[in-house]
């Protein structure tokens, strides 16, 4: 096990190097002087070429590379202009706020965890039971409600589920403010339901699928055959298995949970990552972008890590052949 | 593994004749049939789709684009003067009017054509490209496939909306730009799916002998192993082009993607959001239009998913 | 009846503590956090808002547009011509961090917002050479340029880094801006010991973000980024006559305007600015107070590129024309022009979306000035529009139109910049439409571009790049000179790179006149002759909008949109 989870670390190594190196070859080949947005409108060219100079943006693609990785030393006595690198989590700071760039995602990435725990603990009380219900109730009433609806969930926008949401419960009832704030619970209420509703979709739909598959299978019939009551069936035998599909599910729509926040916080104007990123994008402070970018893939990588260790923990199967196996998935 | 053997059989096998390729397009369209949702799903896309091709006849572009600043806002059903130019005609705003006063009815239909555009050649794009990378990947393994397939492991480290974000913030919002940032990001899981198929095929006995026969390697792919792996790629390519309108629209949404004043959903909701308060149904309609174009690309890829293989359902 | 009394007593402790406790506190919604609360670095609304009340100035600007003291004891003696200035300072000033302000202070702030790298503020002191300390509270200083002829061959007026290297290559000549100019912000006095102290420490870096330290009516206390800046009352503040009951300002940040807006309704703030013209119309409806500028403070826009070759004017090689003529009946003018008449501002302004009637049709590129405002239309291009509809033409667009060559009458020719998610995009839509609708091509594309992005495009003025823009510019007297027309940098109206020497002869003589009538003429004769050629199409003249609630009294907003809370008083 502490091998396959050695193994797995090693693998993001590449994964995050490549990262890294897309995105800031996209940054890199993007329009626009990050020069000029320090100097004034009046600046002349030599201007320009100094400070360029002094924020290193004068050297190779490949050196300036080296430097986002490993830091860089600004000939300029501003200090400001020097950075340590992504491997020390210092990539300077904004050209906007002027502030240390991972100082600013850190302060505010607990504010997106919060929104998005918020979101999965919901999202996750509303579909299991839900699954469930809508499995051992087929084609009943109530399996026809939670299917139609995880439909609508799964194809409603969720910026534009947050404004309809914002309408209805600020503008016109004046229940929540359209306004989030972490240290507001009350304001978390819209937003928190924005960001869950695409996942309860998701995951409801996995757990009825999983659940119906299982229920199908010879051992939950011997169950019933031995004259076990329906409800133990259910709870023994059918939901353990049913769930390993959809813990791996739930995995994964915690990262799809830091993509919705970057809209939904957007919608909200929540102080979140996601803000910071579209902020940072719409004003091209390339060491934001950078930072919140690689830092959010990061995170990302991780959580899938973690997703799949806990996997090979809850279901032996997938250990055993994960053991066995030399190649990836 | 098994079941993905016995759909590889399903659809058309790798040696069929016509005869039999259309008997099993009939069983498959008598299955599709019986999904009464699907059927409505597909009804509502091929509407979307007429009204794509057919939007001029409806509205006229240049109608839906001019600005008429003095019915801004107008509410649905309202009847208004419109000047097109020479002369001021009576316009019934059906679903009401924009900021600049332009025909929200009228925006929603052409924004289908972009939207359909989007939807088609991104995930055409993603389909072929990534379709052939899992062929190759899958078929020759070793060093080419770690290469192919670390490089999806890197596509997929990032999120996808966020890395498309990314492409788009760097060369700058744009149509073509759009298309090719979603387009790269919709590749990985086409990837993925091919190799897999791709591995399961591979080894089975049709394929074994037309190696024996010394067909060539790309004819061996293209004939006999990429048609047995259709079934998962179609399902991907349906939900696929949901996702890709869905990422669209929030791309516009963002300030990304398509420029105005081309009638653009998630552009729509953009400017509307200013306005909640004071004309709620800019907000409305276009939302409404994105969800249900969206909600008829599930329900087909359910459909084809139970239809392609009943054992697939997920 | 013993617990009656009990009660009672209670109560009297607690309204005797009350008052000791509560604070008042203003809260002032902002779209976005300041940038940085270091004066020459930057500046926007924002920052401004927050600067104004954490630094002090020698002078300031009176709502109505006078140069008033602020640190200063009286205005300056200037001498020889206004080329010499003389400024003595109030004693016994302290800042935040209790040093004493002297003259030193007010040297060194100048001498790093004119030459420090990141300072964005060195127009302001790019005259001024020969600044000397003549006692404790007094100095002096002089204006002039570069002379070319004193230097030598290797020395660039960029190389100077101090006002006593420029003193040896500087010849004097007047600024009649100079004055106005030090009401900018970019000339607040910062505490030369502190930030010097700051430098051998190495806390200087993260001056203006984690501390700053002004001598002004409030001190910095703390910023969260993203959310709010917190500034609490200067009690010491040496000037006793402001009268606030305010203990304690929060500027919170709200980035989205109808959130901002709901906040404010909501009554979670107090002030808010820069408030849509829709969103206007419900703050009143809701009993919400609008403030509005002293009248209209700026104009917007819409530039041509002079140097490209469709609606410029370039050499047969494709060079850019710069010798100072415009030739009027070439193809590319008669294309400006026929743009101009083209275009109705009144949808701008009528338009509920943009100005919601907030604002008038302009024919000039000033409005409300001190200087510059052309009086008498007579003989000038203003008596071909009206207030109403501009310049609107369609006939005489038309005839234009025609005789253009067909390589003029492309869809999609002119390539047009515009802010990104401005209002400045929805002018943009608005022109696009209208010369599509009056001239029968869809002539104009627009591309929206970041705020780097359109200063690049707006000092490199590249051809391939744009041929439009449509932006805005503030008209209050220094920045008309150095923003509208850019007055001795580079050239006449920067972005759009025009120039012709009658306008610039006008302009150099203004610049260098005190202020008065003579100076307002200069101006006026300099905007005549842009006018003629026409790089510009002025659109509309805007007034800021400010909410208040109705608790909220002393509020002034200064000429450039700025709130000035020296005096709020909130009951």
């Amino acid at each position: 096990m502490i091998r396959y989870i050695a193994r797995r670390l090693l693998m993001i190594i590449p994964v995050l190097i490549g990262v890294t190196f897309i995105v800031f070859s996209l940054t890199y080949i993007s329009p626009g002087d990050p020069a000029r947005m320090i100097l004034p409108q009046d600046a002349t060219d030599a201007d320009i070429a100094h400070m360029r100079h002094l924020m290193g943006l004068d050297e190779s693609f490949l050196m300036q590379y080296v430097h986002f990785l490993f830091g860089f030393k600004s000939p300029s006595e501003d200090s400001s202009f020097s950075y340590k690198g992504l491997l020390a989590l210092d990539l300077g700071r904004s050209y906007v706020s002027n502030r240390p760039v991972f100082k600013t995602i850190l302060e505010r990435f607990p504010n997106t965890a919060l929104l998005s725990l918020f979101a999965l603990v919901l999202s996750v009380l509303l579909s299991i039971p839900a699954g469930i219900i809508s499995a051992t109730h087929q084609y009943s009433p109530s399996d026809m409600v939670v299917s139609v609806l995880s439909l609508l969930g799964l194809s409603m926008p969720a910026f534009w589920l947050g404004m309809i949401l914002i309408w209805i419960f600020s503008v016109k009832l004046r229940i929540f403010p359209s306004l989030a704030n972490p240290n507001n619970l009350k304001s978390l209420v819209l937003p928190v339901i924005t960001l869950a509703t695409m996942n309860t979709a998701v995951q409801a739909r996995m757990t009825r699928s999983s659940m119906l598959e299982i229920i199908r299978q010879d051992y939950i019939r011997t169950a019933r055959a031995k004259g076990l009551d329906e409800k133990k069936v259910i709870r023994k035998h059918a939901l353990n298995n049913a769930l390993i599909p959809v813990v791996t599910v739930i995995g994964l729509q915690v990262g799809q949970l830091l993509v919705g926040a970057v809209l939904t916080e957007t919608v909200f104007s929540y102080p979140g990552i996601g803000t910071i990123m579209v902020d940072a994008i719409q004003r091209k402070d390339t060491p934001q972008i950078l930072a919140s970018v690689v830092f959010v893939a990061i995170v990302f990588a991780l959580v899938n890590l973690v997703v799949d260790i806990v996997y090979a923990f809850i279901d032996p199967r997938i250990k055993a052949q994960y053991e066995g196996m030399t190649k990836g998935k | 593994m098994e079941q993905q053997m016995t759909s590889a059989n399903l659809p058309v096998s790798g040696i069929s004749t016509d005869r039999k390729r259309k008997s099993a397009f009939q069983e498959f369209w008598r299955r599709f049939r019986k999904n009464k949702l699907a059927v409505a799903g597909l009804a509502v896309v091929v509407l979307y789709i007429l009204m794509a091709i057919f939007a001029d006849l409806f509205y006229s572009y240049d109608f839906i684009t001019q600005n008429q600043i003095s019915n801004a806002f107008a509410k649905p059903l309202t009847r208004a003067e419109v000047d097109d130019g020479n002369t001021t005609v009576q316009h019934l705003y059906i679903l009401g009017a924009d900021n600049f006063g332009r025909d929200i009815l009228g925006r929603i239909i052409h924004g289908a054509r972009v939207s359909m555009v989007i939807g088609f050649t991104t995930i055409a794009f993603a389909c072929i490209v990534g379709s052939a990378l899992g062929a190759i990947a899958g078929y020759y393994g070793g060093k080419i496939e770690s290469v192919i397939m670390r490089g999806t492991d890197i596509l997929l480290a990032i999120p996808n909306i966020l890395f498309a974000l990314a492409i788009v913030a760097a060369l700058g919002p744009s149509f073509q730009n759009l298309l090719l940032a979603i387009g790269i990001t919709s590749i990985p899981a086409f990837v993925r799916l091919m190799r897999a198929s791709v591995l399961t095929v591979k080894n089975q006995e049709f394929v074994e002998a037309a190696r024996a026969l010394g067909a060539r390697d790309f004819r061996i792919i293209v004939r006999h192993i990429m048609p047995n792996c259709m079934a998962p790629i179609i399902v991907q390519a349906t939900l696929g082009i949901a996702q890709s309108i869905l990422s669209a629209t929030s791309l516009s949404f963002l300030g990304l993607g398509i420029q105005p004043p081309s009638p653009e959903w998630g552009n729509m909701l953009s400017d509307a959001r200013s306005y909640i308060s004071y004309a709620p149904h800019t907000l409305l309609f276009p939302g409404l239009a994105i969800m249900t174009v969206i909600l008829a690309y599930n329900l087909i890829g359910d459909g084809l998913r139970d239809a392609l293989d009943p054992k697939l359902k997920r | 009846m013993f617990l009656k009394k009990f009660g009672t007593v209670a109560l009297m402790l607690c309204a005797s503590i009350v008052p000791l406790v509560a604070q008042t506190t203003l809260v002032v919604g902002q779209a976005t956090d300041p940038i940085i609360l270091d004066p020459p670095m930057y500046s926007d609304t924002p920052t401004h808002n927050v600067n104004l009340l954490i630094y002090d100035r020698l002078y300031d600007l009176s709502s109505d547009g006078k140069v008033v003291p602020g640190l200063a004891v009286d205005l300056p003696k200037i001498e020889e011509n206004g080329t010499k200035y003389t400024i003595k300072i109030k004693s016994g000033v302290k800042f935040h961090n209790g040093q004493p302000l002297t003259i030193d202070d007010v040297i060194y702030s100048f001498q790093r917002g004119a030459f420090n790298d990141k300072s964005q503020m060195k127009s302001i002191f790019a005259m001024m050479y020969d600044v000397k300390k003549i006692d404790t509270y007094t100095f002096q200083f002089r204006t002039g340029f570069f002379d070319k002829s004193k230097a030598p061959a290797n020395v660039q007026d960029s190389d100077l880094k101090s006002f006593e290297d420029r003193a040896k290559y500087y010849k004097p000549a007047a600024f009649g801006s100079q004055l106005n100019q030090l009401t900018w912000l970019g000339a607040s006095i910062v505490s030369k010991a502190t930030l010097e102290k700051a430098q051998q420490d190495g806390t200087l870096k993260d001056y203006g973000v984690t501390w700053a330290v002004g001598s002004g009516p409030f001190k910095f206390d703390s910023w969260k980024q993203g959310d709010s800046v917190t500034l609490v009352r200067n009690k010491d503040y040496h000037d006793s006559s402001i009268q606030t009951n305010v203990d304690k300002i929060v500027f919170k940040t709200i980035r989205d305007p109808s959130a901002l807006k709901s906040a404010f309704l909501n009554k979670e703030v107090d002030l808010i600015m820069n408030v849509a013209p829709l969103d206007a119309r419900e703050i009143e409806q809701a009993g919400g107070k609008i403030l509005l500028t002293n009248g209209y403070f700026g104009y917007h826009y819409l530039g041509f590129n002079m140097k490209s070759p469709r609606v410029g004017q370039v050499n047969a090689d494709g060079t850019p024309d710069m010798d100072g003529e415009y030739d009027l009946s070439s193809p590319s003018a008669k294309l400006r022009f026929a743009i101009l008449y083209s275009i109705n501002p009144s949808d701008i302004v009528n338009s509920p979306d943009i100005m919601d009637k907030r604002g008038k049709v302009t024919l000039q590129y000033v409005e409300s000035l001190p200087f510059g405002h052309i009086d008498d239309p007579k003989g000038t291009r203003l008596e071909e529009g009206n207030l109403k509809t501009g310049y609107y033409n369609p006939t005489k667009a038309k005839e234009l139109f025609a005789s253009l060559p067909d390589s003029l009458k492309k869809p999609g020719l002119l390539k047009c910049t515009a802010l990104s998610g401005s209002v400045f995009v929805k002018e943009a839509l608005v022109i696009k439409d209208q010369v599509k609708r009056v001239l029968g091509v869809d002539l104009i594309s627009i591309e929206q571009v970041a705020l780097s992005e359109l200063a690049t495009r707006r000092s490199k003025s590249d051809p391939d790049v744009w041929d439009l823009i449509v932006n805005w510019t503030q008209t209050d007297d220094s920045y008309y000179i150095f923003v509208a027309f850019d007055g001795f940098n580079t050239s006449l109206l920067h972005d759009t790179k025009f120039y012709t020497k009658a306008a610039q002869e006008w302009i150099d003589k203004g610049n260098s006149l005190p202020n008065g009538p003579e100076r307002n003429i200069a101006y006026q004769n300099a905007q005549k002759e842009v006018l003629k050629a026409l790089p510009r199409v002025p659109l509309v003249a805007i007034m800021g909008i400010s909410a208040s609630q109705q608790n909220i009294s002393g509020v002034f907003l200064s000429p450039s949109g700025s709130f000035m809370l020296d005096n709020v008083v909130k009951k």
